[in-house]
């Protein structure tokens, strides 16, 4: 029982940032053993994750 | 109304100074007849049009392209902004400021060992190692942003934190690619596959490490539920049903690792326009279109398989010949019994 809980929590913890990820990143490239503009998309991801923590934290 | 077409990929040669051992798309010779310079311009002209605003440039080594800075002032030009995948080995100090000139976003050089001798037996040709982080270097000084991207292998497989703190101490970004896919010279190096439970125990250390001395920017090329819930906001994603890929000689796919694929070939744009092809193929409506609780496998059980769609289609389709499939190392998991009980669905088909 105490296992299911904590897998149902991780399961609402995992979603909750799925949310978060498909808002706000768009577009990463994977091709010959490298990515570019993935890096600079994630770079874009965080500043906006932070933006909105820090949004959330004011309310 | 043309559906929206954000980003492309697009390989200006197959020309290439290394012979890498896993290379996707069997670079080394110029195909016979490539794009030129005026149809690179057509087609990146119609991308824009078509909405997209980010390249990413790759071959071959796209610096063996004579007019390569000229493609690259076309993308600036247009308002596209570009990225560039390159061995790093022909960069000099008058490329990087043409590159800073340009406004190139990012450049991604390849290191696929820590070690000179592994990275030059991996891609072939002795000494591109010193030039890869020679190339890097200058590429830093020149206050140019770069990556340092690695494809894991049972060679280089001791090796990888080693390149993480390579990336860390140039603050460069870190991607490592963790399948060589089974396509080109990708199929001749099987010895080379890490087994699932071996990846496992390096992603682990990596995830540590990176929660403790983080990167500029990390990837290890999983989708997200193989990653930790604390490091999920640092993965990043193909997005499929908004971009495509052109080969070097005009092939639009959704991706230009179709080498061993001609039947994912959508169209050339030598024979017609990229937003006919783009629109109305039905490979490109059939990725737009599919719904992911249509793909199969660990895929369908997933809660997070609307965000990642699956993964690499490719690597999908070349493992199990449907594009469909599941992504293959998530399956792998699963089949070990090592994915995360947290990402499936509760109810499941």
């Amino acid at each position: 029982m105490e296992k299911e809980i904590e897998v149902e929590n991780m399961r609402a913890a995992f979603s909750q940032k799925l949310d978060i990820l498909k808002k706000t990143s768009k577009v990463a490239s994977c091709i010959d053993g490298g990515c570019s503009d993935g890096f600079r998309l994630r770079k874009e991801t965080m500043e906006l994750q932070a933006l909105i923590t820090e949004q959330l934290k004011r309310k | 109304m043309s559906p929206s077409l954000s980003y492309l990929f697009l390989n200006v040669t197959n020309s290439c100074n290394l012979r890498c051992s896993f290379c996707g798309v069997n670079a080394g010779v110029a195909l016979v007849k490539e794009l030129t310079l005026t149809e690179i311009e057509a087609v990146l002209s119609e991308a824009r049009s078509l909405g997209a605003t980010r390249v990413l440039l790759g071959g071959g080594e796209s610096f063996l392209r004579s007019d390569f800075l000229d493609v690259l002032r076309l993308c600036h030009d247009l308002g596209i902004s570009s990225t560039i995948e390159t061995n790093g080995t022909l960069i000099t100090c008058h490329i990087a400021e043409c590159l800073k000139e340009v406004g190139v976003s990012e450049i991604g050089v390849s290191l696929d060992g820590a070690k000179p001798e592994t990275h030059d037996r991996l891609r072939g040709v002795k000494g591109c190692f010193s030039q890869a982080i020679r190339g890097l270097k200058i590429l830093k000084e020149t206050g140019l942003s770069v990556g340092i991207q690695c494809l894991l292998c049972n060679s280089n497989y001791s090796e990888i934190s080693d390149i993480r703190d390579i990336a860390v101490k140039l603050k460069a970004s870190f991607r490592m690619l963790p399948r060589i896919l089974p396509i080109g010279r990708g199929k001749n190096v099987p010895a080379e596959m890490v087994s699932v439970q071996r990846l496992k125990r390096l992603l682990d250390k990596l995830f540590e490490e990176e929660r403790t001395s983080p990167s500029t920017s990390f990837d290890v090329g999983v989708g997200p539920a193989l990653m930790p819930i604390d490091l999920l906001n640092k993965m990043g994603m193909c997005n499929l049903a908004e971009s495509c890929g052109i080969t070097s000689d005009g092939w639009v796919s959704i991706c230009p690792l179709i080498t061993d694929f001609p039947e994912l070939r959508s169209g050339n744009i030598r024979k017609e326009a990229l937003a006919r092809i783009w629109t109305d193929s039905p490979l490109h409506r059939f990725i737009r279109e599919l719904p992911p609780k249509d793909l199969k496998g660990v895929c369908k059980l997933c809660v997070a398989n609307e965000t990642c769609r699956g993964g690499c289609r490719i690597h999908a389709y070349s493992v199990y010949g449907d594009l469909r499939s599941p992504d293959p190392l998530c399956q792998q998991f699963y089949e070990k019994g090592i994915f995360p009980e947290y990402a499936l669905r509760r109810s499941r088909p």
